[in-house]
């Protein structure tokens, strides 16, 4: 099923997640480009486009500077959560269009510790907002679960049920940074950070790094043994309706959501359908999250997290894999390479060669999703032959 | 629900509030009734005073039972645009934490008198939000545009100041800047949450003795809250939400 204007993934390098105090993104992003071209057996000096993104650790085209002065055009993207995404977006349409053969992607962040500060004044509200208490990430992100919950019956224990299975997925892949696995009671009963989530919810900001190299399809067979079709990858902004951080008011009645959007159109590019995707990663900024996106990407209906948390479902070795590599709760998320991470995951899954958990019987069809502020999301599948 | 209380008619009279105004006193605007009571509410949980403010039934706009915003003696509103307020005042003690947020019926200019305590506001804050002519989407705070249809053609309106519980949490660090309230050893959790107003859902800091009563649907009323206390040593009070049906006071 390529078509001619498919783009393949035929290297990928991470720079393990975590805490890297001594070093900086852009340290860890030139660890993850070598990777990424030692996987393809390429050189730099093969790339001839580049693009790169970190939300807020250094300018990435200044890598040129580590890799090799080429003159190579280098994009460099800023786009919040969706920075990896639109990194990954930018590559993919300068090889559709034919303005370059080789093409390399990096996302990279080294954040400081703590919960994101946003100013009011960068999202377009008042100082009131901040100063009265409520431009927290962390508490939209629990009264959109605890809403969720509410409206679809769903229980707190599953909330806990998407940590554990996080822990557990991380504990086996090399490059999480939290790879303790943790029980359902310790996980319930931990501290709260904002209820019904308690600290082991959520995901924390920290460092790491992701590159992949990208090809037209028809070369890919030459540089790899196994490349991953880009299928498709789509982009959203929010809709009327959508339920986002920062919002002092909500439209009562309606739903719509980036993600909704982007899934649906990534699907359809593609010509996949939700119920074949084998192993999927979603954004789980914190647990109630990839409760939400499960639905609002259509792998499965709103209700429905339930049960499959409850049977086991989306563990590694379920009918429907999900967050295979521990997820945003056990890497943490270094906002530019977040959503990178998740593709570099789901190639390996596809190619048989996952670093953690291995989705047992070759699966062929992948779903990335990642989500963030203030209402982007970016959606991509990936398959194999 | 308890919203009906809101209805076209507190639709406020079209003059426009400068929604970046600065200064606590403003235009007139408004002769809407979504208050019954003239109760005062003390704005500060953390004021032992509760004494009545200066909600005096002698002031004229009291006869149609209009909010007045009486920054009184030591308070002062978080965001006057936030709210519709007959009287915007900042005295001597109080301020608003930004006018924007409030709906002002008269300007006060000199010779506001100080009510008997530190903190007592005359009336529950009523929010000021926008409707758009073409659409009817409500928003919160004003703003000069609809974020549905992308129209510039929008009236100030009053927002009830009754309706229901949609979805909460409690905060259980302290935020980070740009936060004003209590931080370090200082600090107390707090719950926030989002309140149903029938055209428009409203995030709020919530009041609430105990955080387990809370509960997704339950009635709730405007009331004040105090963030700060600031460097000339003024409350300055933004609104809140508090358990409590329509017609309470």
């Amino acid at each position: 099923m390529t078509r001619p204007t498919d783009v393949a993934i035929v290297g990928a390098g991470i720079h393990a997640f975590g805490r890297h105090d001594g070093l900086s993104g852009l340290d860890l992003a030139e660890v993850a480009v070598r990777a990424a071209l030692a996987d393809a057996d390429l050189h730099w000096s093969d790339i001839d486009y580049a693009v790169g993104g970190s939300n807020v650790s250094g300018k990435p085209d200044t890598l040129v500077g580590r890799l090799g002065l080429t003159g190579l055009p280098f994009i460099t993207v800023r786009n919040g959560c969706a920075t990896g995404g639109v990194a990954l977006m930018t590559a993919a349409q300068a090889l559709r269009a034919g303005e370059a053969e080789l093409a390399l992607v990096v996302g990279f962040d080294n954040h400081q510790r703590g919960a994101f500060a946003a100013s009011p004044a960068g999202y377009g509200l008042g100082d009131w907002y901040g100063e009265s208490g409520m431009m927290v990430t962390t508490q939209y992100f629990a009264m959109k679960a605890r809403r969720y919950l509410h409206d679809h019956q769903i229980s707190e224990r599953s909330l806990a049920r998407v940590s554990a299975k996080a822990f557990r997925n991380g504990a086996a892949n090399p490059y999480a940074w939290r790879r303790k696995p943790l029980e359902e009671e310790e996980i319930l009963a931990a501290a709260p950070v904002s209820p019904p989530l308690s600290q082991y919810m959520f995901c924390s900001p920290n460092a790491g790094a992701v590159a992949l190299v990208l090809a037209r399809s028809s070369r890919a067979a030459d540089l790899c043994q196994k490349p991953v079709t880009l299928a498709s990858i789509a982009l959203r902004s929010r809709r009327f309706g959508s339920f986002e951080v920062f919002s002092p008011w909500l439209a009562p009645g309606v739903r719509s959501s980036p993600t909704i959007d982007a899934a649906a159109a990534a699907f359809e590019i593609a010509g996949v359908s939700p119920a074949d995707v084998q192993v999927a990663q979603l954004q789980d900024t914190d647990s109630g999250a990839e409760i939400i996106h499960l639905a609002e990407t259509g792998l499965c209906a709103d209700g429905e997290q339930e049960e499959l948390l409850a049977s086991g479902a989306t563990e590694p070795g379920g009918r429907l894999p999900i967050n295979t590599d521990g997820g945003c709760l056990a890497n943490g998320e270094p906002i530019g390479a977040s959503g990178l991470r998740q593709v570099h995951e789901v190639v390996r899954q596809l190619q048989g060669r996952a670093p953690g958990h291995q989705v047992p019987g070759g699966p062929r069809v992948g779903f990335t999703h990642v989500y963030g502020a203030p209402g982007i999301s970016a959606c991509t599948v990936l398959t194999v032959p | 629900m308890s919203a009906s209380a809101s209805t076209p008619s507190n639709t406020v009279g079209n003059t426009h509030l400068n929604a970046s105004a600065s200064t606590p006193s403003n235009t007139v605007v408004n002769a809407s009734a979504s208050t019954p009571s003239n109760t005062v509410v003390n704005a500060s949980a953390s004021t032992p005073s509760n004494t009545v403010g200066s909600a005096s039934a002698s002031t004229p706009s009291n006869a149609v039972g209009n909010t007045r915003l009486n920054a009184s003696a030591n308070g002062r509103v978080l965001d006057s645009a936030l709210f519709h307020v007959e009287h915007l005042n900042a005295s001597a003690n109080a301020r608003v934490l930004d006018p924007a947020l409030f709906q002002v019926e008269a300007p006060q200019t000199g010779g506001v008198e100080p009510g008997p305590s530190a903190t007592d506001i005359g009336q529950p804050p009523v929010l000021l939000g926008a409707r758009c002519e073409q659409d009817g989407t409500v928003v919160f705070p004003y703003q000069e545009s609809c974020p549905r249809c992308s129209g510039r053609e929008m009236s100030e309106l009053a927002l009830p100041g009754h309706g229901t519980l949609w979805s909460w949490t409690v905060q259980h660090f302290a935020p980070k800047s740009p936060y004003r309230g209590p931080t370090g050893t200082d600090f107390v959790p707090y719950p926030v949450g989002y309140v149903d107003l029938g055209e428009v859902i409203v995030e709020s800091r919530l009041q609430i003795e105990d955080v387990a009563t809370l509960r997704i649907g339950m009635p709730l009323t405007a009331t004040w809250l105090r963030i700060w206390t600031d460097a000339e040593g003024l409350d300055v009070l933004t609104y809140a939400f508090t358990p409590g049906e329509a017609g309470e006071s």
